[in-house]
């Protein structure tokens, strides 16, 4: 199972592990993101999340 | 969030707190991944005598009230985000202190550092402030000795023991 390998796209075969890892690496990355975009990002869940699911004392951020 | 950030440090400007810290989820926003949340907590010290039980926030809300800023439910939303202020305890006046300066276009402010921000969240030990934890220690680097100093220091080891998060 460990070795399992998996075809991400043209000719790009990965095993599962390291599959796993470059989720880690990814997560790590979007981390590292200036605070302003992570700001941004925010604002626009904020978004997605009162058009799905509106909220009476949620409010969608001005910035 | 910028004007927002302004009003707050008009406030130690007029002296109305002496100081105060970004906490809570836009605190750990800082550091990890976004995630959705909808208000900022700020930690602020505030002058009170010791024989004062109560920390009167009245002055804090009415100067904010004054400028117009509305209430909705436990927040006040100053330019257009729900703040809610937090009479820091000893462990979170440690965190002020300790705060981060960082730049948030342009204007400067501060943040809890990762390792106390992990001993309040510790502390608090909602299942969302351990989820967030685990994502500060797996996402970023921290002391882990400043870490285990603050947990000593406010009897948190065994919890985070506990929750096998170190």
């Amino acid at each position: 199972m460990k070795n399992m390998k998996i075809a991400t796209g043209k000719n790009r075969v990965i095993t599962r592990k390291e599959l796993f890892s470059a989720k880690e690496e990814f997560h790590k990355n979007q981390a590292k993101m200036p605070f302003e975009e992570k700001i941004a990002i925010l604002v626009e869940l904020q978004k997605i999340s009162s058009s799905i699911r509106p909220a009476e004392n949620r409010i969608v951020w001005k910035i | 969030m910028k004007e927002a950030i302004k009003v707050i440090k008009g406030m130690v400007k007029e002296g109305l707190i002496n100081d105060y810290a970004v906490g809570g989820g836009i605190a750990a926003m800082f550091y990890i991944e976004p995630f959705l949340t909808y208000d900022i907590d700020i930690f602020i010290l505030i002058e009170r005598r010791k024989e004062e039980k109560v920390v009167l926030l009245t002055p804090v809300y009415e100067y904010l009230e004054k400028k117009g800023y509305k209430w909705k439910g436990e927040h006040i939303i100053v330019e257009g985000i729900p703040v809610q202020f937090i009479p820091a305890d000893e462990l979170e006046s440690e965190a002020i202190r300790d705060a981060k300066k960082v730049m948030y276009e342009e204007v400067q402010t501060k943040v809890i550092n990762p390792e106390y921000l992990i001993a309040i969240l510790l502390r608090a030990g909602r299942r969302k402030d351990v989820e967030k934890i685990e994502k500060i220690l797996e996402e970023i680097k921290i002391d882990r000795e400043k870490l285990i100093d603050i947990l000593r220091k406010y009897n948190l080891m065994d919890k985070i023991e506990r929750l096998r998060l170190l």
